[in-house]
C-alpha cells in the first residue's frame, strides 16, 4: 500500500475512534454534572477538583467535534448548511450548556443581544466554535464572562469578552484563514483558532467573508474574542 | 421565554442506555412534567404511543440493536400513530445534524448533541414548545390535511411577523406547490432568496422549474445545490424527478447512485434504484440495490414478500453478465426466500417465490434441492384454485429453461405470446426472454442500436460498434443478430489490432450461447458457422 494510502486509513481509523470517544465523554460529562450536583463541594480544594473536571471534559470533547469537523473539511464532507436563526436561541442554549463549569469557577456571565436578532449561519459549526471560547474563557476570566451578538457594518458581531489578562500578543488581530494549524506552539496545538478561523471562512455574502479577530483591554480589560459573519 | 404548563405535559424517553434513560427522566422530573415514561426499544416505544398522547418523544438516534431512532419516526409517522401536534426530538452523540439526518429522509422536529444538560434541555423544550402552542392551529390543519386553512395560517403568520415566520414560510411554499399554485410559490420563494440565497428556497424554485417543464434549468439548479451541499437529498430527488419527466434512465441511475451513497439506510430511494438498474438490464447494481432493501426492509414498515422475488430475479439475470457474482448474491437471496416463506400469504406469489427458489437451487448447483422444489411447484399448480398469473407464467418459462426442458419452455413461450399479442406492457416483459423482441417499444429500441452499431463498425469505429452491440445484448441475451453482429465486430477488430485473451473468451460465450439455441433451418445458420470457423482458426493462430 502506498504511503498516502496509508495515512488515509490512519485518518479514518482515527476519525471512528475519535466518534466512539465522543459518546465515552459524553456519558462521562452527564454523570459528572449529576454528581456535582448531587454532591455539595465539602471545601475550597474539592471546589476547585470539581472545575477542573469539568473545564478538561468540556475541552476534550470540543476538541474531538473539532478533530472530526477537520477531518470532514479535509474530506469534502463537512456540509456547511446556512439558515435562518434567531441569534439569541443560540447564544442562551450556550450559556445553558456551560452554566455549571461558570458556577464553579465562579465567573458571571451575561448575555446582551436584541431578542428579535435573525442571521444567517450554520448553528451546528458557529456553535462549537463559540462554545470553545467560552470553555476557554472560564479557565482565563478573572471572575466574568460576557456573551455578545449585534449587527455591526451589515455583518453580525458575536463578541466573547473576559476580564483576564487578555491573549499573548503573537495572537492578536485577525486570524489568517489560509494557514496552517501551527503544531504545539507552547504546549497547545491552537486547534480551536484554526477550527474557529475556517468555520468562520466557510461563511460568506457576495464578496464578504466571514472573519475571526481577537483583540485585548476589550470592555472588561480581558481578552475579546470577535466573530464577524457576514 | 419559559414555557408554562409542563405540569399537563407527558413524555416519552427512549434510550437503549438505562444510565441516560434516567438520567433524562430525572432531568425532566425536575422541570414538573407530570408523566415521564420510558422504553428501551422501538418496539416498545410504539407500543407506548399507541396507548398514550406524548406531548413530546426524546428518543436516542442509535438504539443498539434493531431499528434507529429515526426508522421508529418513520414508523409512527407513516401510521400515523403521532400526529404533527406532538413533538419529536432526536438525540445523537454525533454533532452535526445534517450528518445524521442525511442517512434517512424523515426529520424530527428537533436535534439535540450529547452532551445534554438539564438547562440546556429545558431551554430547547421551552422553545419547542412554545414553537408547537403558537403554531397549534397549523399543526393541526396539517394533521387535518386541510391545506387551505394552513395556508391561511402561516399567511396570517408571516404577516404578523410571527416568531416562527421562517418555519412558515417553508411550510407556505410547500403547500402552495400542493395545490399547484405555481406563481404563488414563486413569489414565497422569492420573497426569501432576496434576503439569502437559502438551500431550501433555492430547491422550492427549482421545483417550480420542474412543475413548469423548464427541465434543463432545473437540471442545473440542482447540479448547483448538489456541489454547493453533496448531502441535500432533496436536491438529488428532485433530479430524479428531472431525469424521469426526460426519460433519461442512464442519468435517472446515476443520481439515485449518488443519492444512496449518501444516505444508504432510505429504503424507497434504494428501492427506485434497484428497479431502474433493472429496467437498464444492470444486474450488477440491481442485484446489490435489492440485497439492501431486502435488509433494510426488515426493520422497516415498507417490508414486502415482493422485494425478496425482486431479488431473487435480479441475481438470476445476472447470471447472463457475471455468474460468479450471480452465485455469491443468490446465496443470499436463496436464504431469504426459504426463511420468508412462511410470512408469504398470497398463493401467487407462494408459486412464484417457489419457482424462483427452484431456479437459485440450480444456480447453486443443488439440483436434488431443486427437483424437490420443482415438485413442490407442481404440487401448487395442480391445486390452484385461481388460474395461474401473468407473472407465475413467465417464471415457469425460466424455470422450465433453467431445468433443461427446452421443448416445454418454447411451447409455453409461444402460446403467452400469442395470448398476449395485443398487450404491450406484457410483451415487454416476454422480450427478454424470446429470441426477437415482439413489443413495439423493444423492436424499435434493438432495430435502432443494430444500425447504430453496423454503422460504427463500417467507418470502422469498432470500440463504439463493440459498445453498441454490447449494450444491445445485455438487453436482448437471446437475440441470435446481435450476438452475431457483435461477434463479427470483435473478430474484426481483432483482425485489426490483434488479439486479445478477454476478447476471444467474450466471443466464445456469445457462440455458446448461440449454439445452445440455433437450429439449421435460422436464416442467420451460415453466417454463425462462418463466424464460428474465424473464431476457432484465430485461436489457431494464437497457440
Amino acid at each position: 500500500m502506498s504511503q498516502a494510502g496509508q495515512s488515509d486509513e490512519f485518518s479514518l481509523i482515527l476519525a471512528s475512534s475519535v466518534h466512539d470517544m465522543k459518546n465515552s465523554l459524553g456519558m462521562l460529562l452527564s454523570s459528572l454534572e449529576e454528581v456535582v450536583g448531587e454532591t455539595k463541594a465539602q471545601n475550597e480544594r474539592q471546589a476547585q477538583l470539581f472545575a477542573t473536571l469539568q473545564y478538561e471534559a468540556s475541552r476534550i470533547n470540543g476538541e474531538l467535534i473539532q478533530l472530526l469537523s477537520i477531518y470532514r473539511m479535509q474530506k469534502n464532507r463537512m456540509p456547511v448548511a446556512i439558515d435562518e436563526h434567531y441569534v439569541v436561541e443560540v447564544l442562551d442554549d450556550l450559556l445553558a450548556r456551560n452554566e455549571s463549569l461558570f458556577a464553579m469557577r465562579a465567573v458571571a456571565v451575561d448575555l446582551q443581544c436584541d431578542p428579535e436578532l435573525i442571521w444567517y449561519f450554520d448553528s451546528d459549526l458557529i456553535t462549537s466554535v463559540v462554545n470553545d471560547a467560552l470553555v476557554n474563557c472560564s479557565r482565563y476570566s478573572k471572575d466574568r464572562v460576557q456573551l455578545s451578538a449585534a449587527i455591526v457594518n451589515e455583518c453580525l458581531e458575536i463578541r466573547v469578552s473576559d476580564n483576564g489578562n487578555g491573549y499573548p500578543p503573537s495572537m492578536l488581530g485577525v486570524q489568517d484563514a489560509k494557514q496552517e494549524p501551527s503544531v504545539f506552539d507552547q504546549g497547545r496545538t491552537n486547534l480551536g483558532l484554526y477550527f474557529a478561523t475556517r468555520v468562520a471562512a466557510l461563511h460568506t455574502r457576495g464578496e464578504l467573508q466571514g472573519e475571526l479577530r481577537l483583540e485585548n483591554s476589550g470592555q472588561f480589560g480581558g481578552g475579546e474574542f470577535v466573530l464577524t459573519l457576514p | 421565554m419559559p414555557y408554562q404548563g409542563y405540569d399537563k405535559l407527558n413524555v416519552l424517553v427512549l434510550d437503549d442506555f438505562e444510565g441516560f434513560r434516567s438520567t433524562l427522566s430525572s432531568m425532566l422530573e425536575t422541570f414538573g412534567i407530570s408523566r415521564v415514561d420510558t422504553a428501551s426499544n422501538a418496539e416498545d416505544a410504539l407500543k407506548a404511543c399507541k396507548t398514550r398522547y406524548y406531548d413530546v418523544i426524546l428518543s436516542d438516534y442509535n438504539l443498539g440493536h434493531g431499528r434507529t431512532g429515526l426508522q421508529l419516526l418513520e414508523e409512527l409517522r407513516y401510521r400515523e400513530i403521532i400526529k404533527q401536534t406532538q413533538a419529536f426530538i432526536l438525540i445523537s452523540a454525533e454533532n452535526s445534524k445534517q450528518i445524521v439526518l442525511a442517512a434517512t429522509d424523515v426529520e424530527p422536529d428537533a436535534y439535540l448533541s450529547k452532551p445534554i444538560t438539564a438547562k440546556a434541555l429545558q431551554h430547547r423544550l421551552d422553545r419547542i414548545l412554545l414553537q408547537r402552542r403558537e403554531l397549534r392551529e397549523l399543526f393541526q390543519a396539517l394533521d387535518k390535511r386541510e391545506i387551505p386553512a394552513a395556508i391561511a395560517v402561516c399567511r396570517q403568520h408571516i404577516e404578523a411577523r410571527g416568531h416562527q415566520s421562517s418555519l412558515c414560510q417553508k411550510h407556505l411554499g410547500q403547500l402552495l406547490l400542493q395545490m399547484g399554485e405555481l406563481d404563488q410559490a414563486e413569489l414565497v420563494y422569492q420573497s426569501v432568496l432576496e434576503v439569502r440565497p437559502l438551500e431550501w428556497a433555492k430547491l422550492g424554485m427549482a421545483q417550480i422549474k420542474c412543475l413548469r417543464g423548464d427541465l434543463n434549468t432545473a437540471e442545473r439548479w440542482y447540479r448547483e445545490l448538489i456541489t454547493a451541499n453533496p448531502l441535500c437529498l432533496r436536491a438529488y430527488d428532485g433530479l430524479a424527478e428531472v431525469y424521469k419527466e426526460l426519460q433519461d434512465d442512464e442519468n435517472l441511475q446515476k443520481v439515485l447512485q449518488d443519492a444512496v451513497a449518501v444516505s444508504p439506510l432510505a429504503l424507497l430511494r434504494q428501492e427506485q434504484l434497484a428497479e431502474i438498474a433493472t429496467s437498464n438490464c444492470d444486474f450488477a447494481t440491481s442485484a446489490r440495490a435489492y440485497r439492501r432493501v431486502v435488509r433494510l426492509a426488515d426493520q422497516s414498515v415498507y417490508k414486502s414478500p415482493e422485494q425478496n422475488l425482486a431479488f431473487a430475479r435480479a441475481t438470476l439475470r445476472l447470471e447472463e453478465q457475471d455468474s460468479k457474482a450471480a452465485v455469491e448474491l443468490g446465496r443470499d437471496a436463496l436464504k431469504k426466500l426459504v426463511d420468508l416463506e412462511a410470512d408469504i400469504l398470497d398463493e401467487d406469489l407462494q408459486l412464484q417465490a417457489q419457482l424462483l427458489q427452484t431456479q437459485l437451487y440450480l444456480q447453486q448447483k443443488d439440483s436434488s434441492r431443486a427437483e424437490l422444489s420443482f415438485e413442490a411447484c407442481q404440487e401448487m399448480i395442480d391445486q390452484a384454485t385461481d388460474s395461474l398469473s401473468f407473472e407465475v407464467e413467465v417464471e415457469m418459462v425460466k424455470t422450465l429453461r433453467a431445468i433443461s426442458k427446452e421443448a416445454e419452455a418454447k411451447e409455453k413461450l409461444d402460446s403467452l405470446c400469442s395470448k398476449y399479442e395485443d398487450d404491450e406492457e406484457k410483451l415487454e416483459v416476454l422480450d427478454s426472454l424470446l429470441e426477437e423482441p415482439k413489443s413495439a417499444k423493444n423492436r424499435k429500441l434493438v432495430s435502432r442500436i443494430n444500425k447504430e452499431g453496423i454503422r460504427h463498425y463500417q467507418a470502422k469505429n469498432f470500440v463504439q460498434a463493440v459498445e453498441s452491440f454490447s449494450y444491445a445484448k445485455r438487453l436482448f441475451p437471446n437475440h441470435v443478430g446481435v450476438q452475431l453482429n457483435l461477434v463479427q465486430v470483435l473478430l474484426a477488430e481483432m483482425e485489426e489490432f490483434g488479439c486479445k485473451q478477454e476478447t476471444l473468451q467474450t466471443i466464445e460465450e456469445s457462440l455458446a450461447r448461440v449454439t445452445h439455441q440455433i437450429q439449421a433451418t435460422n436464416t442467420q445458420y451460415n453466417r454463425f458457422v462462418q463466424l464460428r470457423e474465424m473464431h476457432k482458426a484465430m485461436v489457431r493462430q494464437l497457440q
